[in-house]
């Protein structure tokens, strides 16, 4: 290593440490990014399968996008009624027509849709189901949720699994075990509820992809005839959980914020690099870099305390009320950080005059 | 008003190539093939946990997948990224429910080529953290003490600082070996 032990090797100190890469596991997430936009078209057969019957369903939301469809009767059903987690905002009866799978012609209908910028429910009857064996039933999910909590229930058993970050991979799903006997006697159905809680869809956009497959599709066969046979079974559907697009309006501002440090000792500069506002939320992008004082000190902002104001036309104010972004010790500076705030109640953006982040007023 | 629309076709597309990020996949490929294992170095060298530097690389890509900054040139995005990466792990060890683990286990699966690769490997670790990651910026990624000084925000004089020690002390664990 050290060349007449003073120089340091630094070739064998390259070959050592060339070894260490990351993990499959990280190739195959990275994969996954890049191709987010692409899945429906590029994988397995099986989902090659999938997508030909899928239906894609884009839902906006926006204002009053709030009918007399009573969800808590539809979701209450499957995860047990006065379920207070279930009062969203946005709450969708689908005017969805029955998705057919053209090979079992087994009836799919989205029996209704809740959610909001941090969670989203979906319940799914399929009926007409009369060569169900006694095999596990998976709910695929290609979202690119990594974190919070899925729930998944089957309401003919009335039973609920939550799981905490979920893994939501090929080899992993999220099933349960599923008997003929659960089938209900009038229409030979399954209805099925599975919401996602504290996704992000500051990120991600809320695209959203459920696939419903029995096990031998996902657990791989031992022969093709029950290959054959599984994809026979596959049903998908897509939900793309958006807002409306036209509505959105970006801002690349560029802009520099003061916001105050948390002690009020140092006010630190942020760059506010863009913002998003939506017809329920207002996303953007700060950056933040630490200050060095006249001493030659560093210092990091720990917290910042921020309030995002919406103003509208008629000169009504919103307030999404103050939040609070916190670095830990070792401060918050570095690459742009994406954050949201939400309102309970969604705005026509028409109607808005301005929004204010922090010091920052933007007038439409 | 019409609040849904049933779409039959895959008009999300569309949606998606405007909204979801500004880099093309090539782009975004590129950059991750390139510095995938670079960002896990770092991580590794900071974390002294495989796992917890495959969830920080995973990270890092995808802060580079989601972000609207406009890069100058590959340099810039490395340097972004190991950026990032030491942001991500000073998070991962502020949680308070972080394992230590024994990293024996994983080095034995890592594929040296001498016995003094696998020797030199086991004592770089016992260093003190900010030790190794100067050594392996300085040495492996042949960056300038001025720029890891940018990279880690601290002084250059400390940068030469944490080098000359660490040379010391990696020369004196070899000896006793």
């Amino acid at each position: 290593m050290f060349e007449n032990m003073n120089e340091f090797d630094k070739n064998l100190y390259k070959d050592t440490f060339s070894v260490l890469k990351a993990s499959d596991k990280t190739l195959l997430e990275v994969m996954k990014m890049e191709n987010k936009k692409k899945r429906i078209w590029q994988f397995t057969p099986v989902r090659v399968l999938a997508a030909s019957v899928a239906a894609v369903m884009v839902l906006t939301i926006g204002v009053g996008a709030l009918n007399d469809w009573n969800f808590s009767n539809v979701f209450g059903g499957v995860f047990g009624s006065g379920n207070s987690d279930f009062e969203l905002p946005h709450t969708i009866k689908p005017e969805v027509t029955n998705k057919v799978n053209p090979l079992k012609k087994v009836d799919l209908e989205v029996l209704g849709i809740a959610g909001d910028d941090r969670a989203l429910y979906m319940v799914v009857e399929f009926k007409g189901i009369t060569d169900i064996n006694d095999y596990e039933l998976g709910l695929f999910d290609f979202t690119a949720f990594t974190a919070g909590q899925s729930r998944f229930g089957l309401a003919p058993l009335g039973t609920e699994e939550s799981k905490q970050n979920a893994q939501r991979e090929d080899a992993e799903f999220i099933s349960y075990s599923v008997s003929k006997n659960i089938l209900s006697e009038s229409n030979n159905s399954i209805i099925i509820a599975y919401g996602y809680e504290f996704m992000n869809l500051v990120l991600e956009k809320g695209y959203m992809h459920f696939m419903l497959v029995d096990e031998r599709t996902m657990t791989g066969n031992d022969n093709n005839q029950n290959y054959e046979e599984s994809l026979a079974k596959v049903m998908t559907f897509d939900v793309l959980l958006n807002y409306d697009f036209s509505a959105v309006r970006s801002f690349e501002i560029n802009q520099i914020t003061n916001l105050a440090h948390r002690d009020g000792e140092i006010t630190f500069p942020v760059m506010l690099n863009s913002v998003e506002i939506t017809p329920i939320a207002v996303r953007f992008t700060i950056n933040c870099e630490e200050l060095w004082d006249e001493y030659g000190f560093n210092h990091q902002a720990y917290d910042f305390d921020y309030s995002v104001w919406i103003k509208l036309k008629n000169d009504e104010t919103m307030f999404s009320g103050s939040d609070s972004i916190g670095g830990g010790g070792y401060g918050l500076f570095g690459g742009d950080m994406n954050y949201a705030v939400h309102f309970d109640t969604p705005y026509d953006l028409n109607d808005v005059y301005s929004v204010t982040i922090g010091d920052v007023e933007i007038v439409l | 008003m019409k609040y849904f629309d049933i779409v039959n076709d895959i008009t999300s597309e569309k949606l998606f190539k405007e909204n979801l990020q500004m880099y093309t996949d090539e782009q975004f490929t590129r950059y991750a093939q390139m510095y995938m294992d670079t960002v896990f170095r770092v991580a590794f060298n900071y974390l002294k946990s495989h796992t917890e530097a495959d969830d920080v690389t995973q990270n890092v890509l995808l802060k580079l997948y989601q972000t609207k900054k406009v890069f100058e040139n590959d340099e810039h995005v490395k340097h972004w990224l190991i950026r990032v990466a030491i942001n991500e792990c000073k998070r991962v060890l502020l949680s308070p429910w972080r394992k230590v683990e024994p990293i024996d286990d994983y080095a034995a699966t890592l594929e040296f080529k001498t016995p003094e690769q696998s020797e030199l490997f086991s004592k770089v670790m016992e260093l003190p953290e900010k030790y190794r990651v100067a050594i392996l910026l300085y040495y492996y990624e042949d960056y300038s003490t001025e720029e890891i000084s940018r990279l880690l925000k601290i002084p250059q004089a400390t940068v030469g600082t944490h080098l000359k020690r660490a040379r010391e002390k990696l020369r004196i664990k070899l000896l006793e070996a």
